[in-house]
């Protein structure tokens, strides 16, 4: 069995991290169909907002609901899925505000938060809030939905460790200072609606700063926003350890996807070295559209050409292009090699690494979808 | 059907690598701003590059400051917070956040928002003294950090100020702003975050100064965003939806569709259907390397039919955006040669150009 196909049918949860544009979305949308082809339940999330995962599965719209993946999406008889599928986008908005309801129990409250313009702000730009509500989903819809296996595909990330420490994020955004701050300010009654009152000595001048800095109506939608926001908290921080608690799990692992260009791979290693260093289990490295030719055959041209030109009757013309094409494949397999023997080299010794190689059709294709299924091991050539 | 890029004598796969032999071949940089054909859009000052993670932002950036700089300009090519892969393709140490000259007329900043801010308050806040005190006040910073987007809008703040900045000459001390934007999310939410702040604060300093950055960076005489794809299904389709995007939201004027990392042509229409004819053959030979390196050949051709058609695909939906496309280098690394070169595609295909109005 391959290092893939064990990992989708031992874990409870597979996370795919990785820079960007390196095949998380796809590679999510694969090691789904293939799990579900093994016969487990499985429930694959996306936060891309471009709707790569619904492309991949070739769904013409996922919903922030759990949609249920047809059965037949690779074809029938040995390629009909064997257990439920299913796949959900993220709406981020819609998953926020599923959050406040499910935390809150004042119904007036919630309207007001919902309806409040920074809440509606934050929920989409705050930095980590992405990646906070999908792990929040995560955690959530295995409680709910109880599927043998979910996976995740995170949104890309500027830099690796920006998922790793959005909870944390989150935490020290709702433990900040001004925080506090402002909710005594609302509480005494000091924030009024003109904005923070004049006081005397250094609270005077500070609140004189932040009046003329961001305007008066400004900070009042903003005390109200927080005062709103004091009772979610406990709830908040308790979802949270769980869902980190889980992460940090054996029925969890980590897949870092990669690409054998010199950024993706420097991410790749570092991504590995921050899993380990924060003790997240780190599964392995699989490395999208590598060339899989043999950079040996360079040597061999010599041969070729006159193979070529004797037997088959290959015009020069023709094998100049013949000649330059193997070139250029075969210096490009070399130079992907060495990046990834680089890679290879900084990984601990029980983490696998796997290479696919390039796909030849079309990926939003179930052609192009079964190709690569193969070339991953969760498929049958023969099927 | 095929692509239309020009064919640079650089074709060093045809010529069997040799890329010393194809760079004589180019047209020499001129040291002049004057000699240079650079078209209304390249003559525009702030440069805003954009794109799904992967596509070669970075890369593509480097190769505009470069070109601007070499084309007699004084350019600040900015990365946001960025982990920096700019040093790298320029050959410079690595890029603080420190507006730092790596060259006659090639200024590198790596934005800090953090410091972004001190420098901003700095500015407002006259009295030195005050400003400090503000600034250091624990309650104060963790302000700063809370108001959501701030830090981008900084940052953005930062670029604006610095394109509006002029030396004692009264010239820009800038003629060129070269911005790497962050891939994070949606990829416009960084040039979009000024629109974002002015619609929830159009009041106090913020609002103000927020209203400035969004006309400077809608100005078409000044400004625009270039968009970077790859030639592949998939990346197509977002990228089709980001420029959508861009357009609705009006934050800058469109500018380049740049298509990076394609194949130069080796092939021609009629050589798929030979190659195929010539797999057949081999078919019956035992000959394992031969079959090898044909297979290769037709792979590629297939390849290049669906760059062309790709192509085809997104000129037809992208009608008014100019494209400029851009090889793919298989170099350990890209660095001033190679942005030369990259330069040189970028030049070739925007001469014809012509300027507006």
């Amino acid at each position: 069995m391959t290092h893939l196909a064990a990992l989708i049918q031992d874990a409870e949860v597979v996370v795919c991290v990785g820079s960007g544009g390196v095949g998380k979305t796809t590679t999510s949308a694969t090691l789904a169909l293939g799990a579900a082809l093994q016969g487990r339940r499985t429930l694959v999330i996306t936060i891309d907002p471009a709707k790569r995962l619904a492309d991949a599965l070739g769904l013409t719209m996922l919903s922030s609901h759990a949609a249920s993946i047809h059965e037949e999406i690779l074809g029938s008889g040995a390629h009909r899925l064997r257990a439920p599928l299913y796949g959900m986008m993220l709406d981020l908005q819609a998953a926020w505000d599923d959050l406040v309801r499910r935390v809150s129990d004042d119904d007036e409250e919630t309207d007001l938060i919902l309806q409040n313009r920074f809440y509606r702000q934050l929920s989409r730009d705050l930095v980590g809030a992405q990646e906070f509500i999908a792990c929040e989903t995560l955690y959530a819809q295995r409680e709910v939905m109880k599927p043998d296996l979910i996976i995740l595909d995170t949104p890309p990330t500027r830099n690796a460790l920006d998922f790793l420490d959005a909870p944390n994020r989150i935490f020290d955004f709702l433990e900040n200072d001004a925080f506090q701050y402002f909710l005594k300010q609302k509480e005494t009654g000091r924030l009024g609606r003109m904005g923070l009152q004049f006081l005397d000595g250094a609270q005077g001048a500070l609140n004189v700063f932040l009046n003329k800095f961001a305007g008066t109506q400004f900070l009042s939608e903003l005390s109200d926003f927080m005062f709103l926001m004091r009772n979610l908290y406990p709830p908040l921080v308790q979802r949270t350890r769980a869902f980190q608690n889980l992460l940090a799990s054996d029925k969890t692992k980590f897949l870092v996807i990669t690409q054998p260009n010199p950024q993706a791979i420097q991410e790749a290693s570092y991504f590995a070295r921050e899993l380990r260093k924060r003790r997240l289990p780190l599964a392995g490295v699989l490395a999208n559209r590598v060339c899989a030719e043999d950079a040996g055959l360079l040597a061999k041209l010599p041969g070729i050409e006159s193979e070529l030109s004797n037997q088959a009757k290959v015009s020069e013309a023709q094998w100049a292009k013949i000649h330059a094409s193997v070139h250029a494949r075969c210096s490009l397999a070399d130079y992907q090699q060495q990046l990834l023997d680089v890679l290879q080299k900084e990984l601990p010794t029980d983490c696998f690494s796997i290479q696919i190689p390039e796909v030849q059709s079309d990926l939003s294709t179930r052609t192009g979808l079964k190709e690569l299924l193969q070339l991953q091991g969760l498929l049958e050539k023969n099927a | 059907m095929y692509l239309t890029c020009p064919r640079l004598p650089s074709s060093k796969v045809c010529s069997g690598g040799g890329r010393s032999a194809a760079s004589d071949a180019l047209p020499p940089i001129p040291g002049n701003a004057k000699q240079v054909p650079m078209t209304a859009l390249l003559n525009r000052q702030i440069h805003l590059v954009t794109g799904k993670g992967g596509v070669g932002k970075s890369l593509i950036s480097c190769v505009l400051a470069q070109l601007f700089e070499q084309g007699g300009h004084k350019t600040l090519l900015v990365q946001l917070h960025a982990k920096d892969a700019h040093s790298q393709h320029l050959e410079i140490p690595p890029i603080g956040p420190n507006i730092t000259q790596v060259r006659e007329r090639l200024w590198v900043v790596n934005i800090e928002p953090a410091k972004a801010l001190t420098e901003y308050i700095s500015l407002k806040i006259r009295s030195e003294r005050l400003s400090e005190a503000l600034v250091n006040r624990p309650i104060i910073k963790n302000f700063l950090n809370f108001i959501p987007s701030l830090a981008e809008l900084n940052m953005l703040g930062k670029i604006w100020y610095h394109a509006e900045e002029r030396g004692k000459d009264r010239r820009p001390r800038f003629d060129r702003v070269v911005v790497d934007c962050p891939p994070t999310g949606h990829a416009l939410k960084f040039v979009d975050v000024a629109r974002t702040v002015f619609s929830v604060a159009p009041g106090g300093m913020m609002g103000e100064e927020t209203r400035k950055i969004m006309h400077t960076l809608q100005d078409p005489q000044r400004s625009c965003l270039h968009v970077v794809t790859g030639l592949e299904e998939l990346m197509l389709k977002e990228t089709v939806e980001l420029i959508e995007q861009a357009e609705r939201s009006a934050t800058a004027p469109l500018g380049y569709l740049i298509c990076n990392g394609i194949e130069e042509p080796i092939f021609e229409p009629g050589d798929v259907q030979a190659l195929k004819d010539l797999q057949d053959r081999l078919a019956e030979m035992p000959s394992g390397a031969s079959q090898d390196a044909v297979q290769i050949a037709a792979n590629r051709a297939h390849k290049e039919l669906r760059q062309g058609r790709y192509l085809k695909k997104i000129k037809g939906v992208r009608s008014n955006m100019p494209t400029i496309m851009t090889p793919l280098l298989a170099q350990a690394r890209l660095q001033t040669q190679e942005l030369q070169e990259l330069g040189q595609w970028v030049l070739q295909q925007t001469a014809t150009e012509r300027p507006a109005p």
